[in-house]
Protein backbone atom coordinates (compact mmCIF):
# COMPACT_ATOMS: atom_id res chain seq x y z
CA UNK A 1 0.00 0.00 0.00
CA UNK A 2 1.58 3.29 -1.04
CA UNK A 3 1.21 6.60 0.81
CA UNK A 4 -1.60 7.86 -1.35
CA UNK A 5 -3.66 4.71 -0.82
CA UNK A 6 -2.91 4.80 2.91
CA UNK A 7 -4.12 8.41 3.03
CA UNK A 8 -7.35 7.43 1.28
CA UNK A 9 -7.97 4.58 3.72
CA UNK A 10 -7.25 6.85 6.70
CA UNK A 11 -9.62 9.49 5.32
CA UNK A 12 -12.38 6.89 4.98
CA UNK A 13 -11.76 5.45 8.46
CA UNK A 14 -11.66 8.90 10.05
CA UNK A 15 -14.85 9.82 8.29
CA UNK A 16 -16.55 6.65 9.51
CA UNK A 17 -15.22 6.55 13.06
CA UNK A 18 -15.92 10.14 14.03
CA UNK A 19 -19.14 11.25 15.62
CA UNK A 20 -20.02 14.00 13.15
CA UNK A 21 -22.45 13.91 10.27
CA UNK A 22 -21.11 12.24 7.13
CA UNK A 23 -22.53 11.84 3.67
CA UNK A 24 -21.43 9.51 0.92
CA UNK A 25 -22.20 8.15 -2.52
CA UNK A 26 -20.93 5.31 -4.66
CA UNK A 27 -22.91 6.31 -7.74
CA UNK A 28 -21.72 9.82 -8.49
CA UNK A 29 -21.61 10.99 -12.09
CA UNK A 30 -18.81 12.61 -14.05
CA UNK A 31 -18.94 13.62 -17.70
CA UNK A 32 -16.24 15.00 -19.96
CA UNK A 33 -16.25 16.43 -23.46
CA UNK A 34 -13.32 17.16 -25.71
CA UNK A 35 -14.44 19.54 -28.46
CA UNK A 36 -12.43 20.14 -31.61
CA UNK A 37 -13.39 21.17 -35.13
CA UNK A 38 -12.60 17.63 -36.27
CA UNK A 39 -14.56 15.64 -33.70
CA UNK A 40 -16.25 15.76 -30.30
CA UNK A 41 -15.22 12.99 -27.92
CA UNK A 42 -17.16 12.48 -24.72
CA UNK A 43 -17.53 9.93 -21.97
CA UNK A 44 -19.23 9.41 -18.64
CA UNK A 45 -18.83 7.44 -15.44
CA UNK A 46 -21.65 6.81 -12.96
CA UNK A 47 -19.57 4.98 -10.35
CA UNK A 48 -17.87 7.90 -8.63
CA UNK A 49 -17.37 7.34 -4.89
CA UNK A 50 -17.30 10.31 -2.55
CA UNK A 51 -17.47 11.02 1.16
CA UNK A 52 -18.13 14.35 2.87
CA UNK A 53 -17.61 15.15 6.55
CA UNK A 54 -19.89 18.02 7.54
CA UNK A 55 -18.02 18.98 10.72
CA UNK A 56 -14.61 19.33 9.11
CA UNK A 57 -15.81 20.24 5.62
CA UNK A 58 -13.49 17.62 4.16
CA UNK A 59 -14.43 15.76 1.02
CA UNK A 60 -12.77 12.92 -0.85
CA UNK A 61 -13.89 11.73 -4.28
CA UNK A 62 -12.56 8.75 -6.25
CA UNK A 63 -13.07 8.21 -9.98
CA UNK A 64 -12.09 4.93 -11.64
CA UNK A 65 -10.73 5.64 -15.11
CA UNK A 66 -11.72 2.23 -16.48
CA UNK A 67 -15.30 2.88 -15.39
CA UNK A 68 -15.67 5.64 -18.01
CA UNK A 69 -17.86 4.72 -20.94
CA UNK A 70 -17.18 6.35 -24.30
CA UNK A 71 -19.72 5.86 -27.11
CA UNK A 72 -16.94 5.65 -29.70
CA UNK A 73 -15.16 2.29 -29.46
CA UNK A 74 -11.89 3.55 -30.85
CA UNK A 75 -11.99 6.61 -28.58
CA UNK A 76 -12.60 4.31 -25.58
CA UNK A 77 -9.51 2.29 -26.46
CA UNK A 78 -7.34 5.37 -26.99
CA UNK A 79 -8.70 7.02 -23.84
CA UNK A 80 -7.58 4.09 -21.68
CA UNK A 81 -4.43 3.01 -23.47
CA UNK A 82 -2.92 6.20 -24.88
CA UNK A 83 -4.18 9.28 -23.00
CA UNK A 84 -5.17 8.22 -19.47
CA UNK A 85 -2.97 5.09 -19.33
CA UNK A 86 -5.51 3.52 -17.00
CA UNK A 87 -3.43 0.43 -16.26
CA UNK A 88 -0.71 2.63 -14.75
CA UNK A 89 -3.05 5.29 -13.30
CA UNK A 90 -6.33 3.49 -12.55
CA UNK A 91 -8.01 6.27 -10.58
CA UNK A 92 -8.34 10.02 -10.24
CA UNK A 93 -8.91 11.43 -6.77
CA UNK A 94 -9.84 14.74 -5.25
CA UNK A 95 -9.12 15.39 -1.57
CA UNK A 96 -10.08 18.76 -0.26
CA UNK A 97 -12.15 20.94 1.98
CA UNK A 98 -15.03 23.39 1.69
CA UNK A 99 -13.59 26.71 2.82
CA UNK A 100 -16.78 28.66 3.53
CA UNK A 101 -19.02 25.88 4.83
CA UNK A 102 -19.96 27.93 7.90
CA UNK A 103 -21.62 30.50 5.62
CA UNK A 104 -24.23 28.10 4.25
CA UNK A 105 -27.03 25.97 5.62
CA UNK A 106 -26.52 22.47 4.26
CA UNK A 107 -30.08 21.55 5.24
CA UNK A 108 -31.52 24.16 2.91
CA UNK A 109 -33.11 23.04 -0.33
CA UNK A 110 -31.98 26.31 -1.91
CA UNK A 111 -28.98 26.04 -4.23
CA UNK A 112 -25.94 27.59 -2.58
CA UNK A 113 -22.45 28.18 -3.91
CA UNK A 114 -19.43 26.93 -2.01
CA UNK A 115 -15.69 27.03 -2.62
CA UNK A 116 -13.76 23.81 -2.35
CA UNK A 117 -9.98 23.65 -2.42
CA UNK A 118 -7.66 20.71 -2.32
CA UNK A 119 -5.54 18.47 -4.50
CA UNK A 120 -6.67 16.82 -7.71
CA UNK A 121 -4.66 13.71 -8.60
CA UNK A 122 -4.99 12.67 -12.21
CA UNK A 123 -2.73 10.62 -14.46
CA UNK A 124 -0.16 10.40 -11.65
CA UNK A 125 0.09 14.20 -11.26
CA UNK A 126 -1.06 16.05 -8.12
CA UNK A 127 -2.25 19.64 -8.65
CA UNK A 128 -3.70 22.17 -6.21
CA UNK A 129 -7.30 22.71 -7.21
CA UNK A 130 -9.90 25.34 -6.35
CA UNK A 131 -13.47 25.00 -7.56
CA UNK A 132 -16.91 26.50 -7.04
CA UNK A 133 -19.57 23.89 -6.20
CA UNK A 134 -23.35 24.32 -6.09
CA UNK A 135 -24.97 22.36 -3.27
CA UNK A 136 -28.56 21.81 -2.23
CA UNK A 137 -30.38 19.49 0.13
CA UNK A 138 -33.24 17.47 -1.30
CA UNK A 139 -35.09 15.53 1.42
CA UNK A 140 -31.91 14.75 3.31
CA UNK A 141 -29.79 14.00 0.25
CA UNK A 142 -27.00 16.47 -0.46
CA UNK A 143 -26.52 17.30 -4.13
CA UNK A 144 -23.29 18.83 -5.33
CA UNK A 145 -22.64 19.90 -8.91
CA UNK A 146 -19.77 21.67 -10.58
CA UNK A 147 -18.36 22.32 -14.02
CA UNK A 148 -14.68 22.77 -14.68
CA UNK A 149 -12.11 22.90 -17.41
CA UNK A 150 -9.12 20.57 -17.27
CA UNK A 151 -6.00 21.40 -19.26
CA UNK A 152 -4.54 18.02 -20.20
CA UNK A 153 -1.01 19.50 -20.31
CA UNK A 154 -1.27 20.22 -16.56
CA UNK A 155 -1.58 16.50 -15.91
CA UNK A 156 1.07 15.23 -18.30
CA UNK A 157 -1.47 13.77 -20.73
CA UNK A 158 0.11 13.67 -24.15
CA UNK A 159 -1.58 13.23 -27.50
CA UNK A 160 0.19 11.62 -30.47
CA UNK A 161 1.12 14.12 -33.21
CA UNK A 162 -1.12 12.47 -35.84
CA UNK A 163 -4.33 13.00 -33.80
CA UNK A 164 -3.50 16.33 -32.14
CA UNK A 165 -6.24 18.11 -34.06
CA UNK A 166 -8.80 15.64 -32.70
CA UNK A 167 -8.21 16.01 -28.96
CA UNK A 168 -8.83 19.29 -27.15
CA UNK A 169 -6.12 20.74 -24.92
CA UNK A 170 -8.81 21.90 -22.53
CA UNK A 171 -11.52 19.38 -21.68
CA UNK A 172 -14.90 20.32 -20.20
CA UNK A 173 -15.81 18.26 -17.13
CA UNK A 174 -19.10 18.15 -15.24
CA UNK A 175 -19.54 16.43 -11.87
CA UNK A 176 -22.84 15.57 -10.16
CA UNK A 177 -22.85 13.93 -6.74
CA UNK A 178 -25.89 13.01 -4.66
CA UNK A 179 -24.68 12.05 -1.21
CA UNK A 180 -26.75 10.25 1.41
CA UNK A 181 -26.18 10.46 5.13
CA UNK A 182 -24.13 7.58 6.51
CA UNK A 183 -26.27 5.79 9.08
CA UNK A 184 -24.47 4.73 12.21
CA UNK B 1 -21.88 -8.18 -67.98
CA UNK B 2 -19.43 -10.04 -65.75
CA UNK B 3 -17.61 -6.79 -65.02
CA UNK B 4 -20.89 -5.08 -64.07
CA UNK B 5 -21.80 -7.96 -61.71
CA UNK B 6 -18.36 -7.77 -60.12
CA UNK B 7 -18.65 -4.04 -59.52
CA UNK B 8 -22.13 -4.37 -57.99
CA UNK B 9 -20.94 -7.22 -55.74
CA UNK B 10 -17.88 -5.21 -54.66
CA UNK B 11 -20.02 -2.17 -53.84
CA UNK B 12 -22.47 -4.30 -51.80
CA UNK B 13 -19.62 -6.01 -49.91
CA UNK B 14 -17.93 -2.66 -49.23
CA UNK B 15 -21.23 -1.21 -47.99
CA UNK B 16 -21.85 -4.16 -45.64
CA UNK B 17 -18.29 -3.97 -44.30
CA UNK B 18 -18.48 -0.20 -43.81
CA UNK B 19 -21.82 -0.55 -42.00
CA UNK B 20 -20.36 -3.21 -39.70
CA UNK B 21 -17.28 -1.17 -38.89
CA UNK B 22 -19.38 1.96 -38.29
CA UNK B 23 -21.80 0.02 -36.06
CA UNK B 24 -18.86 -1.17 -33.95
CA UNK B 25 -17.11 2.20 -33.78
CA UNK B 26 -20.26 4.11 -32.92
CA UNK B 27 -21.78 1.55 -30.58
CA UNK B 28 -23.75 3.14 -27.77
CA UNK B 29 -23.34 0.51 -25.10
CA UNK B 30 -20.17 -1.05 -23.72
CA UNK B 31 -19.19 -4.52 -24.85
CA UNK B 32 -20.32 -7.21 -22.45
CA UNK B 33 -17.84 -9.85 -21.43
CA UNK B 34 -20.27 -12.79 -21.85
CA UNK B 35 -18.23 -14.37 -24.62
CA UNK B 36 -14.82 -13.62 -23.16
CA UNK B 37 -12.81 -16.16 -21.20
CA UNK B 38 -12.31 -15.40 -17.53
CA UNK B 39 -8.69 -15.07 -16.41
CA UNK B 40 -9.44 -15.80 -12.75
CA UNK B 41 -12.19 -17.30 -10.59
CA UNK B 42 -12.66 -15.86 -7.10
CA UNK B 43 -15.05 -15.63 -4.19
CA UNK B 44 -16.35 -12.08 -3.66
CA UNK B 45 -14.75 -11.92 -0.19
CA UNK B 46 -11.45 -13.11 -1.64
CA UNK B 47 -11.46 -10.34 -4.26
CA UNK B 48 -12.41 -7.65 -1.74
CA UNK B 49 -9.75 -8.84 0.72
CA UNK B 50 -7.12 -8.75 -2.01
CA UNK B 51 -7.93 -5.08 -2.70
CA UNK B 52 -8.19 -4.09 0.96
CA UNK B 53 -4.81 -5.68 1.72
CA UNK B 54 -2.79 -4.41 -1.24
CA UNK B 55 -4.56 -2.38 -3.91
CA UNK B 56 -1.49 -2.13 -6.12
CA UNK B 57 -0.94 -5.87 -6.21
CA UNK B 58 -4.66 -6.54 -6.69
CA UNK B 59 -4.68 -4.11 -9.61
CA UNK B 60 -1.71 -5.94 -11.12
CA UNK B 61 -3.67 -9.19 -10.88
CA UNK B 62 -7.21 -8.12 -11.78
CA UNK B 63 -7.51 -4.55 -13.16
CA UNK B 64 -9.02 -4.54 -16.63
CA UNK B 65 -9.23 -8.32 -16.66
CA UNK B 66 -12.28 -10.51 -17.08
CA UNK B 67 -12.89 -12.49 -13.88
CA UNK B 68 -15.59 -14.75 -12.49
CA UNK B 69 -16.82 -13.88 -9.01
CA UNK B 70 -19.01 -16.03 -6.78
CA UNK B 71 -20.76 -14.70 -3.70
CA UNK B 72 -23.97 -14.06 -1.83
CA UNK B 73 -26.31 -11.34 -3.08
CA UNK B 74 -26.73 -8.53 -0.54
CA UNK B 75 -28.68 -6.03 -2.60
CA UNK B 76 -30.19 -5.72 -6.06
CA UNK B 77 -30.69 -2.33 -7.69
CA UNK B 78 -30.30 -0.51 -11.00
CA UNK B 79 -28.00 2.26 -12.13
CA UNK B 80 -29.16 5.56 -13.67
CA UNK B 81 -29.31 3.90 -17.09
CA UNK B 82 -31.49 1.05 -15.86
CA UNK B 83 -28.74 -1.55 -15.86
CA UNK B 84 -28.96 -4.16 -13.06
CA UNK B 85 -26.50 -3.74 -10.19
CA UNK B 86 -25.63 -6.50 -7.73
CA UNK B 87 -23.91 -5.80 -4.40
CA UNK B 88 -22.33 -8.89 -2.88
CA UNK B 89 -22.42 -9.51 0.86
CA UNK B 90 -19.25 -8.67 2.75
CA UNK B 91 -17.96 -8.47 6.31
CA UNK B 92 -16.30 -5.09 5.86
CA UNK B 93 -17.30 -1.53 4.90
CA UNK B 94 -16.65 -2.13 1.21
CA UNK B 95 -18.21 -4.71 -1.08
CA UNK B 96 -17.94 -6.12 -4.58
CA UNK B 97 -20.38 -4.20 -6.79
CA UNK B 98 -21.21 -5.59 -10.23
CA UNK B 99 -23.00 -3.65 -12.96
CA UNK B 100 -24.60 -6.03 -15.43
CA UNK B 101 -25.23 -5.48 -19.12
CA UNK B 102 -28.65 -4.04 -19.79
CA UNK B 103 -30.05 -7.23 -21.34
CA UNK B 104 -29.23 -9.33 -18.26
CA UNK B 105 -32.31 -10.39 -16.30
CA UNK B 106 -32.15 -10.37 -12.49
CA UNK B 107 -35.86 -10.92 -11.88
CA UNK B 108 -35.20 -14.41 -10.55
CA UNK B 109 -32.48 -13.28 -8.15
CA UNK B 110 -33.01 -12.46 -4.49
CA UNK B 111 -30.87 -11.38 -1.53
CA UNK B 112 -28.99 -14.22 0.22
CA UNK B 113 -28.84 -16.23 -3.02
CA UNK B 114 -25.40 -17.49 -4.06
CA UNK B 115 -24.56 -16.56 -7.64
CA UNK B 116 -21.63 -16.27 -10.02
CA UNK B 117 -21.04 -13.44 -12.43
CA UNK B 118 -18.40 -12.74 -15.05
CA UNK B 119 -17.23 -9.16 -15.43
CA UNK B 120 -14.35 -6.78 -16.06
CA UNK B 121 -12.61 -5.36 -13.01
CA UNK B 122 -12.63 -1.52 -13.12
CA UNK B 123 -10.71 -1.07 -9.85
CA UNK B 124 -11.30 -0.10 -6.24
CA UNK B 125 -12.90 2.94 -4.63
CA UNK B 126 -14.48 2.02 -1.30
CA UNK B 127 -15.71 -1.07 -3.21
CA UNK B 128 -14.33 -3.35 -5.89
CA UNK B 129 -16.16 -2.30 -9.06
CA UNK B 130 -16.98 -4.80 -11.81
CA UNK B 131 -18.40 -3.65 -15.14
CA UNK B 132 -19.93 -5.19 -18.29
CA UNK B 133 -21.03 -8.21 -16.24
CA UNK B 134 -23.03 -11.29 -17.20
CA UNK B 135 -24.69 -13.85 -14.95
CA UNK B 136 -23.11 -17.31 -15.09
Amino acid sequence: MNLRQLFTVIMVLLALCGSAQKYMTKTGYVYFKSHTDAIDIDGSNNKVAAMFDVSSGEIVAIVLIKAFELPLATADKHFNEVYMESDAYPKATFKGKFVNLQNVDINSNETQELDVEGVLSLHGVDKPFVQKVNISNNKGKLSGTCSMKINIDDFGITVPENVKDRVAKVVDVKVELTLEEVKK
Amino acid sequence: MKRKTFIITAVVVAFVLATGVAAYMFRSTPDCVCNKKAEAHLQADELLNAYELDEQEANANYLGKVITVTGTVAELSADDQGRPVIAFSSQSFGAVIATLCENENINNLAPNQTISIKGECSGYTFDVVLSKCCLQ
